[in-house]
């Protein structure tokens, strides 16, 4: 078991650049998510971890060991494929016991850790069955025992969870999690969702364009997020923005959505400079309905997402889409006007040139 | 569709431009087959002698005459496919051993002339049972060319050819050049002791104490270094030319090689041997012009080939090409090459005309090479030569009752029937046929075309398997051919010949073979796929090109290689001395190990791309992450290959090397242009020795029908076999 440390670390393939000096740093044991949209790299950066792939530039160190220039084998890990990956001409035991038989552990040996992985996977009465007899969950799951029967110092998944169906995917991310608690053993864990990065993760990194953009407890970034797009990448229905400027009356200040002033907490921010162009964030369930009052903005209803146990109403601010969480018991129609305020608090601002967070 | 047609302008314009096409091919067919028909003529020359035939052509007062030159090789085999279709020639020019055969086929008429003009032998030559069949044109032999530079004064006795030489023989050169592992070149060492290879009343003549000393005198030879070893025609011409052999015993067709400003030479008769002192008779061929029954009828060919027989173009040809003339009326031109041919001819002995000649031939030659190449003592060599004659002359099976052949035909049709008037009594099935009419529709064009191309000629080979199946006699005889193939016929069951001997050659070809492919297919294969390989397509298509290259150039190519004096190989191995390794030039054709050897090496080269190309592709289909799985897992480059990657390919592998396998055991082309069955036939796998009981050994077509299907079955059986073998392991 080991922190992982990453220096720098940058990746060109050609001309393109998938990673630019990225920086990492998971304690000992910790459960990491690096999370961002298709494209942003972290994939890649897993590979590079792993040692698929070698890094153009920077650093890789598990613990005190640099394993920037090792073989795969060399770093004593075990990854969770995507496509899972397993070898479709052995059976679920040979599948968990590949790992085992190259080290020449014990045959004895080998057994006795199969089936304590296999029990703790639930894949006892599977274990002589070809891969290709197996159902997504149960092929997922095998994926994963061969990883625990190995008993690395360090796990990596690459969207394992993205070939289930929703439900299994609940089900699961639970498990992974439970497993975690009972191994111990550092992980990273790459995904695109960001549910499962923010149930899963002590840690999350939400990498955009080759670079870290956040890092920290998943709480904390999604309550505090330092750019534009982190807020807006965090979070379901996610973030509404709405562009403005800084206005400053009286000590008191506004931000001007196209004549509508919305009251903002200026001791919550830094930097506020009247003039300056700015987006507003709010999410959905931080906006409130009202009936008509000063301050608050019209909102044009053009549709209503019932889910059951909470409303969404979609409709746009001045053109800009806005969407706001209500009660199931909330009665609106879609075409209908209403009005929205928000706390103050729970207002995110934005410099609309850099898209970095005004909170201090 | 009739209204549509005539309604359109220009329909009647049409059928009129028809109608008068139809007309005119209608008068040409009509007055090609009433009159003045042109005389057909085939020949097979080349050269100044087609120029000399059409010269006299060109003059002839016969009338129109269509003549036609074909390849030599196809010759025969032309006449016997078109004569008895009435599509052949009138006439036809060819060499008389022929005859026998030709006569014996029904393929020439005879045709009777006045013997008085001709050279006696060459009468001989073209009469069969007191009839003539055809008009001596020329004769043709060996004689001794003398190398004036190298030799004083030309040798009557054999013995005196190194004694006549102005000084000893420089190194590099050799005294006789000739090609000695051939019999027809043996025949005059056989002559010089009173034997010849034919005996009155069709028996084996190359056995016995003639035999015996010829070989061991031409053995003597080549043992002091006075003979240029395992020579062919190309090598002694080379030599000649060269002025490297001080003499050479060769036919006509070397002058044509040597150049007028080049070695100077005499053309003798082939001298007398001092010890028995009878004369070296060559054998003599004589070319006669034949007419098909047809041509024998029509007064206009009967013509035709008395003018070509005649004195007038006799001459034409002497002056032209240098033939010597079978006529005996024809004064030699002054020119000392023509009248040492005509010498030699004199001399000479006609080759007999009985089919059974040609069977003397293979026997006789590998008993030769044998005892040439050290590798079998003489007696037995010729007793064996004699046993081999005797189980190709052997007479065919005696016709079979066909009351077995009946039932079990009639049973299957009873059976058939049955069951196919039960299956059409089903209604389901009846509804089922109804409802597959249009997939048969889409597939009969493929089912016609298969059946016509495919099993027609199988079903063909089936039914002549178990007939006698010779030219002139094929009536049916039951398993006989198969009995005899299955018994080696009545000989020892492991003796090289014998179905089981090569049956496990063929096996072991197969096998090696497939293993060697399968081998350097996948590890090239592999090599090749690596993502990061630079000049990976340059690779794969310069590893490709062999399979590119057509089998039989490889094949020809290889076989150079492998020359006992100037392949590239005998090349390395003297350059290897030269660096100090001591490594011989190796004989390769001369044991069974160095000839299957130099078979395998050639078609290893032929057959390795083949599963590299399924290898490649197969490679590339593996899905990446299953290996890189394996790498995370901790598999070495090595482990990753033979616990990953093989296993995932079996699939793919699996047809490819049955369909390799097939292709091997079937693998004609490398086993008779490379080897060629030597030594002794013992490196021929299946095929080709079924190829040499049909077109080698007097035709025999049944037994060589009733191999092919023995091949069939073992083959059918054997990938049904690994289907489900394999099946069951993959599975």
């Amino acid at each position: 078991m080991a922190a992982v440390a990453i220096e720098q670390l940058g990746k060109r393939f050609g001309t393109t650049t998938v990673l630019d000096g990225v920086d990492l740093a998971i304690p000992d044991g910790a459960f990491a998510v690096l999370v961002g949209p298709s494209g942003c790299g972290k994939s890649t950066l897993l590979r590079l971890i792993a040692g698929l792939e070698q890094p153009t530039s920077g650093r890789i160190r598990f613990g005190e060991r640099d394993v920037t220039d090792l073989q795969p084998r060399e770093r004593d890990i075990a990854m969770v494929f995507q496509s899972y990956a397993l070898y479709p001409h052995l059976t679920v035991r040979g599948n968990l016991g590949f790992g085992l038989m190259l080290k020449k552990v014990p045959k004895l040996e080998i057994a006795e850790r199969v089936a304590e992985a296999s029990r703790m996977l639930g894949l006892d009465g599977l274990l002589d069955r070809m891969p290709k007899e197996l159902s997504g969950g149960q092929r997922q799951r095998v994926a994963m025992g061969r990883a625990i029967v190995r008993r690395p110092g360090l796990f990596l998944f690459d969207e394992p969870l993205s070939n289930l169906d929703a439900a299994l995917r609940g089900q699961v991310r639970v498990e992974i999690r439970k497993l975690h608690e009972q191994l111990g053993t550092t992980s990273i864990y790459v995904t695109h969702d960001q549910v499962e990065a923010m149930t899963l993760a002590d840690v999350m990194f939400v990498l955009n364009r080759g670079k870290v953009e956040q890092a920290g407890a998943p709480l904390a970034v999604y309550e505090r997020p330092k750019t534009r797009f982190v807020a807006g990448f965090l979070g379901s229905p996610s973030m509404n923005f709405l562009d403005g400027t800084l206005v400053s009356e009286r000590g008191a200040w506004f931000v001007d959505v196209a004549g509508q002033r919305v009251p903002i907490d200026a001791g919550a921010f830094t930097k506020l400079v009247h003039g300056d162009a700015v987006t507003l964030g709010v999410r959905p369930h931080d906006a409130i309905l009202r009936p008509a009052e000063s301050g608050a903005l019209e909102l044009v209803l053009t549709f209503v997402e019932q889910l059951g146990g909470e409303t969404y109403v979609h409709g746009s601010i001045l053109g800009s889409p806005f969407v706001v969480r209500v009660e199931p018991t909330v009665s609106v129609q879609a075409g209908a006007t209403v009005h929205v305020t928000f706390p103050s608090e729970r207002v995110h601002l934005f410099a609309r040139t850099t898209g970095n967070s005004l909170r201090c | 569709m009739l209204d549509g047609f005539s309604a359109r302008p220009g329909g009647g314009w049409c059928r009129h431009c028809v109608l008068a096409l139809l007309g005119v091919l209608l008068l040409l067919g009509f007055s090609t087959s009433a009159w003045a028909r042109p005389v057909r003529l085939w020949h097979a020359y080349r050269g100044e002698e087609q120029r000399a035939l059409e010269e006299v052509i060109a003059t002839t007062r016969v009338g129109a005459v269509d003549v036609l030159a074909i390849p030599s090789d196809a010759y025969a085999a032309k006449l016997a496919a078109a004569i008895p279709l009435g599509e052949g020639p009138d006439l036809f020019i060819d060499a008389h051993e022929r005859l026998g055969d030709y006569v014996r086929q029904d393929l020439v008429g005879e045709l009777a002339f006045d013997p008085t003009a001709y050279v006696p032998a060459a009468v001989s030559g073209v009469t069969i049972d007191g009839r003539t069949y055809g008009l001596p044109l020329s004769r043709k032999c060996v004689a001794l060319y003398v190398n004036r530079a190298l030799v004083a004064r030309s040798p009557e006795w054999l013995e005196d050819l190194a004694p006549n030489l102005r000084q000893p023989l420089p190194p590099g050169h050799v005294l006789l050049a000739y090609e000695n592992i051939s019999a027809y070149y043996h025949a005059p060492w056989l002559a010089a002791f009173g034997g010849r290879f034919l005996q009155n009343g069709d028996s084996f003549g190359f056995v016995g104490e003639a035999a015996e000393r010829s070989l061991l005198l031409a053995k003597s030879w080549l043992d002091q270094g006075w003979v240029l070893g395992h020579a062919d025609g190309a090598l002694v011409t080379q030599f000649f030319r060269a002025g490297r052999a001080a003499y050479a015993i060769s036919g006509p067709w070397l002058a044509g090689d040597l150049h007028a400003e080049g070695v100077p030479y005499d053309v003798v008769p082939l001298p007398k041997l001092r010890a028995t002192g009878l004369v070296m008779r060559p054998l003599l061929t004589i070319e006669a012009v034949m007419a098909s029954p047809n041509g024998a009828r029509s007064s206009a060919a009967l013509a035709l080939a008395l003018e070509l027989a005649g004195a007038d173009a006799a001459r034409v040809r002497m002056v032209r090409a240098h033939v010597v003339s079978a006529r005996s009326d024809v004064v030699p031109l002054d020119d000392p090459q023509l009248q040492g041919f005509q010498a030699a001819a004199d001399l000479a002995e006609p080759m007999p005309t009985s089919a059974a000649m040609r069977a003397v031939w293979e026997p006789s030659e590998k008993a030769l090479r044998k005892v040439l190449n050290g590798t079998a003592e003489v007696r037995p060599a010729l007793l064996e030569a004699e046993r081999r004659f005797r189980d190709v002359r052997r007479p065919g099976p005696p016709p079979a009752s066909r009351t077995g052949l009946l039932m079990v035909v009639g049973m299957i049709l009873v059976f058939a029937a049955f069951s196919l008037v039960k299956r059409a009594r089903e209604p389901e099935f009846r509804a089922r046929l109804r409802a597959s009419v249009p997939a048969y529709r889409y597939l009969a064009h493929a089912v016609c075309a298969l059946g016509v191309l495919v099993f027609a000629p199988l079903c063909a080979g089936a039914v002549i398997a178990f007939t006698s199946g010779r030219p002139g006699a094929s009536e049916y005889v039951g398993v006989a051919n198969f009995r005899e193939i299955l018994s080696a016929r009545g000989g020892p069951l492991f003796a090289s010949g014998s179905f089981y001997f090569v049956l496990a050659v063929t096996v072991a070809w197969t096998l090696l073979n497939v293993a060697f492919h399968l081998g350097i297919g996948l590890t090239l294969g592999v090599l090749l796929s690596r993502p990061l390989l630079r000049l990976k397509a340059v690779y794969r298509v310069l590893l490709i090109l062999p399979w590119a290259v057509p089998s039989y150039v490889t094949a020809l190519a290889w076989k150079g290689m492998f020359h006992r004096q100037f392949g590239a190989l005998t090349a390395l191995f003297l350059q290897a001395k030269h660096w100090g390794i001591d490594v011989e030039p190796i004989d390769w054709f001369a044991r069974f190990s160095t000839a299957f050897t130099a078979n395998l090496a050639t078609n290893v080269w032929l057959g390795f791309p083949f599963m590299m190309v399924v290898t490649i592709s197969a490679v590339t289909s593996l899905p990446s992450e299953v290996l890189e799985a394996a790498e995370v897992d901790g598999a070495t480059r090595w482990q990753r290959f033979t616990k990953i990657i093989l296993p995932l390919l079996r699939p793919s592998m699996v047809p490819a090397v049955a369909l390799g396998a097939v292709w091997t055991f079937n693998m004609f082309n490398v086993v008779f242009l490379v080897s060629g069955g030597e030594p002794d036939g013992e490196t021929d796998v299946l095929v080709s020795e079924a190829y040499r009981w049909a077109f080698t050994r007097q035709a025999q077509y049944g037994y060589a029908a009733a191999y092919s299907v023995l091949i069939f079955a073992l083959l059918f059986a054997s990938t049904r076999l690994a289907a489900r073998l394999t099946g069951k392991v993959v599975a």
